[in-house]
């Protein structure tokens, strides 16, 4: 099977971590950003298959940094997760370019299907 | 001469004091320095085991990378670092759910995060009598429950916000049946945690509990049940929010105002509130509810779609 | 002739023990208020601040005028404030350069349909209203008025605002992303007593990079008044700003960084437009309208630092700046003059406002006093020398320890200045304060007494700014 490459964002190493090491798969490689200017360098360097991003991040407001994923990677899944579960804010995220948003507090589990679905 | 060498006797005791304020900079340049690598390693530690706990928790076959490392764990050994790894654990327990309902409690128990709790709640002094409340329910610690429950009407105002708060986790719509006894006020904080709490644990609610609680005569706890009827689109206690205009509290009409603006009002509604307005005192409230009045009369495509109710 | 010397010594001594008694409190009161901040922010997950519905809702209004050079930037930095329901609101000033055409090529800019403001202030007339017709800056507005000065185009934003508080600072500032989430804490806590201003402490950022309107590297600046005024700034903000705080005391939110009910400020008509200090006035002023309507109030300061700004780097724009602030609180003062010592205030008429007069209007007049009866002294060889200079070592070392503790307080609770090498910068430049920056500032402080006292016009004064490095 073709390998796949995941790029987590979320400012909280612990939680992008636990992430990574539960979606962990053979056919999967992950990186990890914490911060915008770090999302840039990878970005640079690495071809991304599908996103995986809190909605809030350091370095870019909110809505710039979903139009920057969606203009730089146009064909991939950009999944946003996000602890402000409001109906306004959902579509606003969709509507900026975002394939799907899950709000926090989120079952692992569910975040699996939605990677396999969008893989 | 001798104002001199008191001058500067007393210099020399400054520079004495200076020295000691560079010392103390130093060192806390220091410890912060060997804080971070302390750190670092129970955010690793953390990694693991949570993550093993949450694939264990869905029943999924544990990889070999998510082995347990128990050196770490014996090191959690002072205040300062169960207070940081209970941070972690508040943050990952906002983040995601587990299949298992006691899977926190136990990272709790078994890194000894549970049993500082329960010396932190019996203590005397409120910071670390609240904070421990407080980890209580965010951790969902439920035995903690009885310890909690006498705290409610506690003299301090965060040691009794967080213990009412905490009530309100564990017992969900059953514990507004104390808001008629609260004479304390109620912050935006505590009104907005409570109605958090509410909708992530227990989203259905329970009108015999919101109808007891409906008896409050205190001005914040009006306001909180007007927030809730907003939040849980309660739109059967529509009229509890329009009597509410005509509170003398200027907070609690404020809010109802506020509440009402989001909500469709029929013709009985609307009818209502401009009855009240001729009661009103001349303040600035009757001109935001002639602007809510007239806001409501423009027929709007949420009207169409959802109708009155 | 000994009397009178007797007497001009005794009142140097008792005036300078009696400041430096208040600075040692103020220590003591700042240490427990920055201790009590850091315990109570505990509680309050920022998690469950971004879920919330029910949180108020903020306007940030930031008046521009001649901005051309860095407006977009600046725009983009205070569009990355995360904040669930937040409107930014820049007021165009009346500039004469492009300001206005590079925001609306920028951001997609199209006239809104006008819409009434509030009719309790006053302001120039408005232009234009824009909005953008791109969904990313939906939350931006921007107001294009006729020029009428910073605190009319603060007036103009209020006014125009539809939320329940309203941030006032200024285009050229770069506000941390989480500073809403950590300003509106004191609303949110707030239970038997109203909080009618909320501000944060400033920082310097000068030779700091910015990157996407962040800021991405914060560097100790190179210029030595700018890196004096970074340890000016800790001073006032940590020690000064929470110390009164902490004693109900507090009467001054900075204009470039300062959060306060819509309505409240509506209710005392604004900013005042006829004075410089206009940040002050409306915080006295907001104070005595609460006194007045008997309620309990709270002007609360939060001790992080969540606001970066520019200071002035040369000599001639640091004594613009500090003349303007001499004489927007000469004029400050004056107004409010009817608190003096009046009961009816209670302890804002009796101690707080008292102290203003003496130990901050006071104090560069006296050190001016002190300098021409030194000279005078000197002339007459009335001046004991070995004592003098034993005592101005004293004066000295007091002087650097404050600032010292200053600097400790800030290390050890803050992580901006966590390297040891930006440390020792900051102490040294401390304890050159007394030679390169302090003299400047009493002249500036002078100065600006000495236009007020002579009716001599002045205006706001341009404070030509060397731009941060952005990338």
């Amino acid at each position: 099977m073709e390998e796949k490459y995941i790029l987590i964002v979320n400012q909280d190493i612990i939680v992008s971590s636990i992430m990574q090491r539960y979606l962990v798969a053979d056919t999967l490689t992950f990186s990890l950003a914490q911060r915008f200017f770090e999302v840039e360098e990878l970005l640079k360097k690495q071809n991304v298959d599908l996103v995986i991003t809190d909605l809030i991040i350091d370095g870019l407001s909110t809505n710039e940094y979903i139009a920057f994923l969606n203009k730089k990677l146009p064909n991939v899944p950009i999944i946003v997760t996000c602890h402000m579960d409001h109906t306004s804010i959902k579509a606003e995220i969709e509507l900026l370019g975002a394939t799907t948003s899950i709000p926090f507090p989120l079952k692992l589990s569910k975040l699996k299907a939605t990677l396999k679905h969008y893989l | 001469m001798m104002q001199e060498q008191l001058l500067y006797t007393i210099a020399l005791g400054l520079v004495i004091f200076l020295v000691f304020l560079w010392v103390v900079i130093g060192y806390s340049i220091i410890i912060r320095q060997s804080r971070y690598v302390t750190r670092s390693k129970i955010d690793a530690f953390f990694i693991q085991k949570l993550s093993m706990e949450y694939a264990e928790s869905n029943a999924l076959n544990v990889p070999t990378h998510l082995h347990n490392d128990q050196t770490i764990a014996i090191k959690l050994n002072n205040g300062r670092k169960l207070q940081y790894a209970s941070s972690i654990l508040i943050r990952v327990q906002d983040t995601f759910y587990s299949e298992n309902d006691n899977m926190i409690e136990q990272v709790c128990k078994e890194s000894g995060i549970y049993k500082e709790i329960n010396k932190k709640i019996k203590k005397q002094n409120w910071y670390p009598k609240a904070m421990a409340i407080w980890l209580s329910y965010e951790l969902d610690l439920k035995s903690h429950l009885t310890c909690i429950k006498p705290l409610i009407s506690h003299k301090n105002v965060l040691v009794r916000r967080e213990a009412q708060i905490g009530l309100v986790r564990f017992w969900g719509w059953k514990s507004l049946k104390i808001l008629p006894q609260l004479k304390y006020p109620i912050s935006l904080w505590q009104q907005i945690r409570i109605i958090e709490n509410l909708m992530d644990y227990f989203p259905i609610p329970d009108l015999t509990y919101m109808n007891k609680a409906l008896e409050t005569q205190n001005p914040f706890g009006i306001e909180l049940l007007i927030r809730l009827i907003r939040r849980f689109e309660m739109h059967a206690y529509k009229n509890y929010v329009i009597e509410q205009l005509a509170h003398p509290n200027k907070n609690v009409s404020e809010t109802a105002i506020e509440v009402l603006e989001t909500f469709d009002l029929n013709a009985d509604q609307l009818y209502k509130i401009e009855n009240l307005l001729t009661l009103l005192p001349t303040a600035n409230q009757p001109i935001r509810i002639s602007q809510l009045i007239a806001l409501q009369q423009v027929p709007t495509n949420k009207e169409k779609q959802h109708g009155n109710n | 002739m000994e009397i009178i010397k007797n007497g001009i010594d005794y009142f140097f001594l008792v005036y300078g023990i009696a400041l430096f008694i208040c600075y040692f409190f103020l220590i003591l009161f700042a240490i427990a208020a920055i201790h009590k901040n850091k315990k109570r922010s505990l509680f309050l997950n920022e998690n469950d601040m971004k879920g919330a519905i029910d949180l108020p809702s903020i306007s940030l209004i930031a008046p521009a005028y001649n901005e051309g050079k860095s407006i977009i930037i600046n725009v983009y930095s205070l569009l990355s404030i995360q904040y669930p329901y937040y409107e930014l609101i820049i007021v165009n000033d009346g500039s004469k350069d492009d300001s206005l055409q590079q925001l609306i090529a920028e951001f997609k800019l199209e006239i809104a349909p006008f819409y009434q403001s509030d009719q309790h202030i006053q302001h120039a007339t408005v232009i234009g209203i824009y909005k953008s017709t791109d969904p990313k800056y939906k939350h931006l507005t921007i107001i294009n008025k006729q020029n009428g000065g910073r605190a009319d185009a603060l007036n103009c934003g209020i006014a125009y605002a539809k939320t329940n508080l309203v941030l006032c600072t200024d285009a050229d500032c770069i506000i941390e992303q989480d500073a809403l989430l950590k300003m509106v804490r004191p609303y949110l806590e707030e239970l038997d007593k109203e909080i009618i201003a909320c501000g944060g402490a400033i920082g310097i950022a000068n030779d700091s990079i910015i990157e996407n309107g962040i800021l991405k590297e914060l560097k100790i600046p190179k210029s030595i008044l700018a890196r004096i005024q970074v340890v000016e700034y800790i001073r006032a903000f940590l020690l000064g700003r929470m110390a009164w705080h902490h004693i109900d005391g507090l009467m001054l939110v900075s204009g470039a960084f300062g959060l306060y009910p819509r309505s409240r400020v509506l209710e005392v008509g604004g900013f005042d437009k006829n004075t410089v200090g206009e940040d002050l006035e409306l915080c006295i002023r907001l104070r005595s309208h609460m006194e007045q309507l008997r309620e309990p109030y709270e002007v609360v300061y939060i001790p992080e630092t969540l606001c970066w700004t520019e200071a002035p780097s040369t000599r001639k724009v640091y004594i613009t700046q500090r003349d303007r602030w001499a004489r927007g609180l000469w004029e400050t003062i004056k107004k409010h003059r009817q608190l003096f010592f009046n009961p009816k205030y209670r302890t804002m008429g009796m101690l707080f406002f008292p102290y203003w007069v003496f130990f901050e209007l006071g104090a560069p007049i006296v050190e001016f006093l002190g300098l021409i009866c030194l000279i005078v002294l000197t002339v007459f060889g009335l001046i004991n020398w070995p004592v003098a200079i034993a005592l101005f070592v004293v004066v000295y070392l007091i002087g650097c320890i404050f600032s010292t503790a200053a600097i400790l307080l800030y290390t050890v609770n803050f992580k901006h200045y966590a390297k040891g090498s930006m440390v020792i910068k900051l102490l040294l430049a401390a304890y050159l304060e007394s030679f390169i920056s302090h003299p400047i500032m009493l002249y500036a402080e002078i100065k600006g007494y000495f236009k007020k006292i002579f009716g001599i016009k002045s205006t706001w004064g341009t404070m030509t700014r060397k731009g941060f490095t952005t990338k």
